[in-house]
């Protein structure tokens, strides 16, 4: 791959110009699940999102969870000991509906992406931002299920805004629904101007490297997560392969003992809640074993008890998901306090992206007051030690187990 | 005229025009043996146009005679068929002609076809057609235009577009071979042969003369074109000029600018009972398609020369330039925002070609061809996300031709008393190079990044080269025998691309094909038709170095592919009487090492091609252990009624089976992919030559087509369960006053049905009116 000379060496001059000029300008990203989209400032009390003092935080501690007497267990003596009919998963493996899903290609592609932008703590060159922005766009990469990522978490469109041209579940490919719905159509409405930006502004070298790479993780973080979610669903309202996609859009196509993307960094960080989140993922693999497609093609289709169990097991993927994703956010808001300069700013960069992902269900669950405390958290152009460990708290306190 | 009269028809004294041949080449009776033959009869007689079907055939027809003329010597009674006479009787073949064209009007070159026998015609985009034949297309058809083969070694699997950038306004016949014919028209011959001739210059009665020069007379013809369903405003200008006694020219060029078209609706599913959504994408009417309008814009000049007796040459050009035409199926794909589009911005195709033509020469050599020609086929592929991305995928492939071609036909030597031997011979011989890039785009930083390869690796070379054979015995007045070969080689070089694990190709096959058959005609009304012929294919650069995202998934190259074999095993029968005239076959068709697709897991992709694993499907060419098989039925009925009414009916069948490409014992054989359903045409009406008018009603069908391959399900071009059979009515009627005037309309689709040619991503047009005018003089 080569890019163009005369634009690699105008990148290139602009970005060490602008980067020397502008850092301390571009520091923080204001991006929530408002939909911001503006650089913002670096704020904070170093000046680059450097911390003054050492925030108290405790240890993950997950010793007093335990499942839900409805979540399904195959680690638990192969589900013997749960409510869930004998199925396929029984195992503790995850076994294909179909052929390998293109799932694990986008989920490789976010790892070439981090090796390029911010793996090994380097700090990305224009070109690095070209050749990931290559992966990013390839077809049917990554960008080509952003532009359609819908999240399943907040209300459909409602019929009167459907476009009667385009199906039910397609809606959000519909440019008037995505700016109407940005939350719903939260690919193309949410997380594609974030990305556009950081990779336009990586690639012309404006601003700083670090930052925008780090805009560019949380935001993939951000569609791994919605999407495993996303496909569990629809595999019981479209395509039974979507099982598939959902287990590869966590694992990348691992089993329960490996894992890249959304699962490598959540099973670095707790065990349990990987496996949570896994046994999430096989409790709807199990409930398409038990009403394959084509005599139960759609949720609909699917008696009163497997329509249940259904509720159960994508909720029991649900809360584990999100029990992973708090913690994600729990290691950056802890490692906020060691980092200084643009690995500060990118840090925090990522956490105002990643943070307010949580913010729906924060509120959903509350208490408000920590809920509250999350939202003030990620909106501040830069915390103090105080708000790291308060965020910490409410984070653990709304997502204390998977 | 009364319908006897307007019934004459030839009772030729041959088996048909000297095998191998052009149909030019060949004089009327009254050349044959003598001077006269120095200037081709439809060039000099007036009133040479071709006739339509139901009036004696003329002109560029192949002459009935032509043997005899040839042979000087003994004939065999045969009745010339008033629907058009193919190239080679002995075969499964029926011909379209000019005037039948100007009543149907086309709006393509794949379209021309579309009411033939054993063909049927998918459409991916509304700017794209491929035509199949006998439940084969692309790759395993083979084109002709002009006895130029038109096929290249970058025609891909499934239907490809690239006949329809053949310009229909410049044709005056398109003669459709049905079964495995790779003797006489080489690799790619599996499921049969289009050949496709273009106007000739000359043809015009009158000569007008321009001030003191009698000898230089000049034609202008104006074409206009509109179409409701789809805006269509179009039409050529063309100067068909005779400069002397020796020299004609037919110059022309043409433009049409094509809008969105409108269907009858939105189909249902039969496998969910749904309204089938994109592909393709309708308007809130529920009928416009978006993603189907373009231009086009088409070039020619056509010189012929005839220096001295028996000698003729032709240099001509043709140029094709279709702009900004989407890909429907992709413009949007299902699932994408809806303004996202892949565009074909440009499909190129410039030919020229020099030929000369000898139609007198000594025994062993009595009719000579010998064509050099030179192609450009370009591709310059678009797609845009949508949806506000700033990403745009580019990608170029130029494929650059030089071909040559020879065909001899000896004149007819007895054998003995009742025996009679005729050979037509000759070699041919072509070389790809191709050019190919890609890239992405970024808008918002105005960068560009070139992908390490193009859809095909760069500098390529395919070079094929063959010669062959065929006889044929003539045993009295009833049997002809016909046998012939073909061997030669085919080289494939490519250099790899390691970047994203591409290999080096250089193979090299060598082949050898064989053919023969029966007519018998127990009486001259009757003929008994068996052949048994031999197609093949080399794996081509497509299926070598290819990668790309086709209809069913993406698709990945295998540099170790083997050769395609076909063999066609068909009999049939052919009535020629002035009443009525029928032909039908019976075929069963193998295809041995079958190219197909056969999915492979994520974990086999190429490193450094992310497109490869991302794909929801992901299908690599494989060669099939087993025989893919085919068979199928299809017939041609015409009749002639009193007071200059006609009736004709088509009906195809086909039923294809392969081995699964995925190993199943419960499943070791699949429908093979898009084998179009059981479809037939009637048209039925008056066409008087003598009045010029013509009034017709015509109706196309087809049944339901639901055996599907593994890959037509993935396909989103076929909605699921199948596709839904239809039936469509048109009415046609014109009148003609040559060679002044031609007013023709259809009203297409009078019904407005909504349907769909299987494995298209375009409905048919809705109710709709074609108007089409030509003045001249």
């Amino acid at each position: 791959m080569s890019t163009r000379p005369f634009l690699r060496r105008l990148a290139l001059c602009l970005g060490s110009v602008l980067a020397a000029a502008c850092a301390g300008d571009d520091g923080g990203g204001g991006m929530g699940t408002g939909g911001d989209t503006d650089t913002g400032g670096s704020g904070g009390t170093g000046g680059a999102c450097e911390i003054d003092g050492t925030p108290q935080v405790p240890p993950i501690d997950e010793s007093s969870c335990a499942p839900l007497p409805t979540d399904y267990q195959p680690l638990d003596n192969m589900s013997a000991n749960d409510m869930w009919p004998a199925c396929i998963t029984d195992d503790g493996e995850y076994h294909l509906v179909a052929d390998s899903p293109g799932t694990i290609g986008r989920v490789e592609g976010y790892e070439m992406i981090a090796d390029l932008l911010w793996r090994n703590g380097k700090v990305p060159t224009t070109d690095d931002f070209t050749m990931a922005r290559v992966v990013y766009s390839q077809d049917q990469g990554l960008e080509s299920r952003i532009q359609r990522r819908e999240d399943l978490h907040y209300p459909p469109i409602p019929m009167e805004d459907w476009d009667p041209t385009v199906d039910p579940d397609k809606q959000c490919s519909v440019p008037s629904n995505v700016d109407k719905y940005p939350d719903r159509c939260v690919g193309p409405g949410r997380m594609q101007p974030i990305l556009d930006a950081a990779f336009a502004a990586g690639q012309t070298g404006e601003g700083i490297a670090e930052v925008h790479a780090a805009r560019i993780q949380a935001t993939l973080l951000w569609f791994l997560y919605t999407s495993t979610y996303k496909e569990s669903n629809t595999c019981f309202t479209s395509k039974a392969k979507d099982c598939d996609s959902s287990w590869a859009y966590y694992t990348g196509g691992f089993q329960r003992d490996g894992g890249i993307g959304l699962a490598g960094e959540v099973r670095a960080l707790s065990d349990t809640t990987h496996n949570r989140v896994f046994d999430g993922v096989a409790a709807v693999r199990c409930l398409r074993d038990l009403y394959p497609d084509d005599m139960y093609p759609v949720l609909d289709d699917l008696p009163a008890e497997g329509q249940m169990l259904f509720d159960l097991g994508w909720e029991q993927l649900d809360n584990a998901l999100h029990r992973g994703f708090a913690l994600v956010v729990r290691d950056r808001l802890a490692r906020q306090a060691d980092l200084s300069g643009n690995e500060a700013l990118a840090n925090w960069a990522f956490l105002q992206i990643a943070g307010p992902v949580l913010q729906r269900e924060a509120d959903e669950r509350g208490p408000a007051s920590e809920a509250q405390t999350l939202a003030d958290l990620f909106a501040m152009d830069c915390p103090t030690a105080a708000d790291i460990e308060a965020g910490i708290a409410a984070l653990d306190t709304i997502f204390p187990c998977p | 005229m009364g319908p006897l009269s307007h019934a004459v028809f030839a009772v030729a004294l041959a088996a048909g025009p000297p095998p191998g041949a052009d149909p030019r080449a060949y004089e009327g009776p009254a050349a044959a043996g003598s001077g006269a033959a120095a200037v081709p009869a439809r060039a000099e007689a007036p009133g040479a146009r071709a006739p339509a079907s139901g009036q004696a055939p003329e002109g560029n027809e192949p002459d009935a005679d032509a043997d005899a003329g040839a042979g000087g010597g003994r004939r065999v009674l045969v009745i010339e068929p008033r629907t058009g006479r193919p190239t080679e009787p002995w075969r499964a073949a029926t011909v379209v002609r000019r005037e039948t064209l100007e009543e149907r009007l086309p709006r393509s070159a794949p379209d021309a076809i579309r009411y033939e026998p054993g063909v049927y015609v998918q459409q991916t985009a509304h700017s794209q057609a491929s035509p199949y034949v006998r439940g084969l297309t692309g790759q395993q058809v083979v084109l002709y235009f002009d006895d130029v083969r038109l096929n290249n070694s970058t025609f891909r699997q499934g239907p490809n577009q690239y006949f329809f950038t053949v310009d229909a306004r410049t044709l005056d016949r398109v003669e459709v071979v049905r079964g495995s014919a790779s003797v006489r028209y080489g690799a790619d011959a599996l499921g049969g042969a289009i050949l496709s001739t273009p106007i000739d210059p000359g043809r015009l009665p009158h000569d007008p003369t321009i001030g003191q020069w009698p000898r230089f007379a000049l034609h202008p013809r104006l074409l206009l074109r509109t179409q409701t369903a789809d805006g269509e405003i179009g039409g050529r200008v063309s100067l068909d000029a005779r400069l002397g006694r020796k020299v004609t020219l037919l110059v022309g060029a043409g433009g049409r600018d094509v809008g969105n078209l409108r269907a009858g609706g939105q189909l249902i599913a039969p496998g969910t009972g749904m309204v089938e959504k994109i592909p393709p994408h309708f308007d809130d009417d529920g009928k416009t398609q978006l993603g189907t309008g373009f231009r086009e814009w088409t070039a020619d000049a056509r010189l012929v020369a005839r220096p001295a007796p028996g000698h003729e040459i032709v240099a001509a050009y043709y140029d094709y330039r279709q702009l900004d035409a989407p890909r429907t199926d992709k413009c949007p794909p299902p699932e994408a925002p809806l303004d996202a589009c892949l565009r074909y911005e440009q499909q190129f195709r410039t030919l020229g070609y020099v030929s000369w033509r000898r139609t007198d020469g000594p025994p062993a050599a009595h009719t000579v061809r010998v064509t050099l020609h030179g192609q450009r086929q370009r591709e310059r592929r678009d797609e845009t996300r949508g949806g506000n991305s700033p990403t745009r995928l580019s990608g170029r492939d130029d494929v650059y031709t030089a071909g040559l071609r020879a065909v001899i036909t000896t004149d007819e030597r007895p054998l003995g008393r009742r025996l009679r031997l005729s050979t037509t011979y000759g070699a041919d011989l072509y070389q790809d190079v191709i050019r190919s890039r890609a890239s992405i785009h970024w808008s918002d930083t105005d960068i560009t990044a070139d992908l390490s390869r193009g859809q095909y690796l760069d500098g390529s070379l395919y070079l094929q080269m063959g010669t062959f054979g065929e006889s044929r015995l003539h045993v009295g007045r009833v049997l002809m025998l016909r046998a012939g070969g073909r061997a030669g080689l085919t080289h494939a070089r490519a250099e790899g691309d390691p970047d994203t694990e591409s290999k080096a190709v250089r193979r090299t096959w060598g082949h050898a094909v064989g053919g023969g058959g029966f007519v018998v005609r127990p009486i001259p009304q009757l003929a008994v038709v068996g052949n048994l012929d031999q197609g093949y294919r080399a794996p081509n650069l497509d299926d070598l170095t290819s990668r790309q995202q086709t209809g069913p998934g993406f698709q990945r190259e295998n540099a170790d592919l083997r050769p395609e074999r076909s063999l066609t095993l068909e009999g049939g029968v052919r009535v020629r009487h002035p009443v009525v005239e029928i032909d039908g076959f019976v075929y069963r068709l193998w295809v041995h090492d079958l190219i197909q697709r056969r999915p492979f897991d994520a974990t086999d992709c190429p490193v450094g091609d992310p497109g490869c694993a991302s794909s929801r499907t992901r299908f690599q060419l494989q060669n099939a252990d087993g025989a893919a098989k085919l068979w199928g039925v299809e017939g041609a009925l015409v009749t002639f009624l009193p007071w200059d009414l006609f009736a004709r009916a088509t009906v195809s069948y086909a039923f294809g089976d392969m081995p699964n490409p995925v190993e199943d014992p419960d499943e070791p054989t699949v429908p093979m992919s898009r084998v179009p359903p059981l479809n037939g045409t009637v048209e039925a009406g008056y066409r008087s030559r003598a009045t010029g008018f013509h009034a017709v009603a015509a109706l196309r069908w087809a049944t339901l087509q639901d055996r599907l391959a593994p890959a037509d399900r993935a396909d989103p071009r076929i909605p699921t369960g199948g596709t839904p059979g239809y039936v469509v009515v048109d009415l046609r009627a014109g009148y003609r006053f040559d060679p002044y005037a031609l007013v023709s309309l259809v009203f297409e689709n009078v019904g407005d049905a909504a349907y769909r040619m299987h494995g298209s991503s375009v409905n048919g047009p809705g109710r709709s009116l074609i108007v089409h005018v030509e003045l001249g003089f």
